[in-house]
């Protein structure tokens, strides 16, 4: 997946998680997934707060 | 509208029921047609024209995230990460300058070019890297977006499936696209993963193309959207600007994912990789017929690539614009993440939405495909076929079909174990290999064909020293995520670089490594890689590459530079 996807896929998962399941663990497993677009950057800026 | 989910009417079904149809019409008439050869059936029969060559690789390109992700990103962000969206010249360039040496060199992959270019372990090198990214992250990664946004733009929780009872409908979707897509992928090869996409493409561009029409003329324009976006219109973000991130070195520690220094010099890099010399793109243009067709498929998909902003991310910052102007529906959106289905659902009538589903329902299916006959073809030419040179063609026909087979149940049988570990974050460390080995690959590929002074040598060293660097850093900084692991300041500012400095850092070390070595090692007998590389060509091959265009392409390709230097301009 190139930088593209990923922005997407970043995209999707903050989509998906804003109705979180009741039922299916599915979309909590997207939540977890998406640090997949964790990048240091946003480490970075947890630092500085 | 209730949540994400959208609500669909009969004529959205009968437009759904349609797309598969049609899909199972084009699988049925490429079974008909016998693949006896590896080149029938990893490339076609090198027999395609231009138009599927570039719907494919568009259709490859964009997956089911892009149409729901990117529409939020566009809400949320504006024009930020529209970089990346607007690699088209990268097409052009595919077409220009690498695909001559591909097709010269008549390869099935883009590691085998490496072995002719360089050597056979630098062939084998790239080979397992490309296929063990391609199972543990592309393929888990693509059936999962899939699944995830057909589950909840649909809204079902769960299904009663007989004999197993509830079941996440995320593993009803999974499954069944899997399915479908792997049957027709298996049987009918390349030929079929083309043909689909060349339906695919189209599909999955029409939603969104009418999207973007009605949005823009419900808000009154171009002019109404930047007034309604005009904190995040501009496609450069500044650089930061506190104490710790400012000067040299600090300004490398950049917190931000989309400073304009690091973008304009990282995407080109990350780009390179991606377009020119990732098998998962590269081997729709080696199925060409020529490289006439070749570089038009190139430049045909470098037109297609123009539209992702226009149509995933302008039609985000209309959903803002509507709802700044109260627009009926849009004063529910508590959340610029919801762009997507508030469009679908307030500006497309019944049966358009259908369109815009079977559109999702393409983008995965096809970049699906695209993977699954990209993975075996690396596995059956790069390994078994090197193991077992006198395997016949109907045999590695076969282990083709059975490779094809293996990779879409470790694509699925990877999710669950993934999500097992670590709670899923191993998945987050695994998405960051490629972004940490695209910089030296480009590198490796790049110099390549750049001169003949670099040597075979050169590009294993370099490659592997790139990919040692890139895996430390990942090492480093998963370590330092799951366990809060402190280093001393060199290693953590090591794996702090921002991550757009350190592919470019990572892109000028490999190169470093490569002319360093290149000046150390014996160069390569020039008749060894005769048209191999820029200062190489034959007079014929230079005749040869002059005469496969015509003026028309190069205008093509000078409009598709002009798009994109004005879309520039216009959200400078």
């Amino acid at each position: 997946m190139n930088a593209s996807g990923r922005i997407a896929f970043k995209g999707l998962q903050r989509f998906t998680s804003m109705h979180p399941p009741a039922k299916g663990r599915a979309t909590a497993d997207l939540w977890w997934c998406a640090g997949a677009m964790s990048t240091s950057g946003e480490r970075a800026k947890g630092r500085q707060v | 509208m209730n949540g994400s989910a959208l609500q669909f009417g009969a004529l959205d079904w009968v437009v759904v029921g349609l797309y598969f149809a049609a899909i199972a019409a084009i699988a049925v008439w490429v079974a008909l047609t016998r693949e006896r050869t590896t080149t029938d059936y990893f490339l076609a029969s090198r027999n395609t024209g231009w138009f599927l060559i570039g719907a494919s690789i568009f259709a490859s390109n964009i997956g089911a995230e892009h149409l729901v992700g990117l529409a939020g990103s566009g809400a949320g962000s504006g024009m930020a990460y529209a970089h990346w969206e607007l690699h088209s010249y990268l097409c052009v360039m595919l077409g220009w300058i690498f695909a001559p040496f591909y097709l010269r060199s008549n390869i099935f992959t883009t590691p085998e070019f490496l072995e002719k270019r360089y050597t056979p372990a630098t062939r084998t090198t790239l080979a397992l890297i490309f296929l063990v990214s391609y199972i543990l992250t592309k393929a888990s990664v693509t059936i999962y977006a899939g699944a995830i946004t057909i589950k909840t733009i649909l809204g079902i929780d769960t299904i009663f499936v007989p004999g197993v009872g509830a079941t996440d409908f995320f593993w009803v979707a999974a499954l069944g696209l899997v399915v479908i897509t792997g049957v027709y992928t298996i049987i009918g090869g390349m030929k079929a993963v083309l043909w689909t996409e060349g339906l695919q493409a189209p599909l999955l561009l029409i939603g969104s193309v009418v999207i973007l029409i009605v949005g823009l003329d419900r808000i009154g324009g171009m002019e109404a959207l930047r007034a309604a976006n005009a904190e995040t219109i501009s496609i450069w973000r500044p650089l930061s600007t506190t104490s710790e991130t400012t000067g040299f070195p600090g300004f490398l520690f950049d917190p931000s994912d989309t400073p304009w220094l690091g973008v304009m010099l990282a995407s080109p890099i990350l780009g390179l990789w991606y377009w020119c010399t990732d098998q998962y793109i590269v081997q729709r243009v080696l199925t060409a017929r020529n490289l006439q067709q070749a570089r038009r498929g190139a430049i045909f998909a470098g037109y297609l690539k123009l539209f992702p902003v226009f149509i995933f991310l302008i039609p985000g910052m209309i959903a803002i614009a509507l709802q700044k102007q109260g627009a009926p529906g849009f004063a529910e959106m508590t959340s610029p993440d919801q762009a997507f289905p508030m469009l679908v659902s307030y500006l497309l009538p019944e049966g358009l939405r259908g369109l815009v589903l079977a559109g999702l329902l393409a983008a995965l299916m096809s970049s699906l495909a695209s993977l699954f006959n990209s993975t075996s073809i690396l596995f059956t030419i790069d390994f078994y076929k090197r193991v077992r040179p006198q395997s016949s063609e109907a045999h590695l026909v076969a282990v083709g079909r059975l490779a094809t087979l293996v990779v879409v149940g470790l694509g699925m049988a990877w999710i669950p174990v993934l999500l097992q570990l670590s709670g899923g974050q191993l998945y987050a460390a695994l998405q960051l290999v490629q972004s940490l080995i695209a910089p030296a690959i480009a590198a490796v590929f790049l110099l390549g064909i750049a001169s003949r002074a670099v040597s075979p040598v050169s590009g294993l060293v370099g490659l592997i020293a790139g990919f040692l660097v890139g895996m430390t850093r990942l090492f480093l900084q998963t370590t330092h995520d799951f366990t809060g692991a402190v280093y001393p300041p060199v290693i953590q500012a090591f794996v702090d670089i921002n991550w757009l400095y350190f592919a470019v850092l990572l892109f000028v070390f490999t190169c470093v490594v490569i002319l360093v070595v290149s000046a150390f090692t014996p160069k390569a007998d020039p008749a060894r890689i005769a048209g191999l590389t820029r200062d190489t060509l034959s007079p014929e091959q230079r005749a040869e590459v002059r005469a496969s265009y015509g003026v028309w392409d190069i205008v093509h390709s000078c409009v598709i530079l002009a798009i994109i230097a004005g879309v520039y301009v216009y959200f400078w």
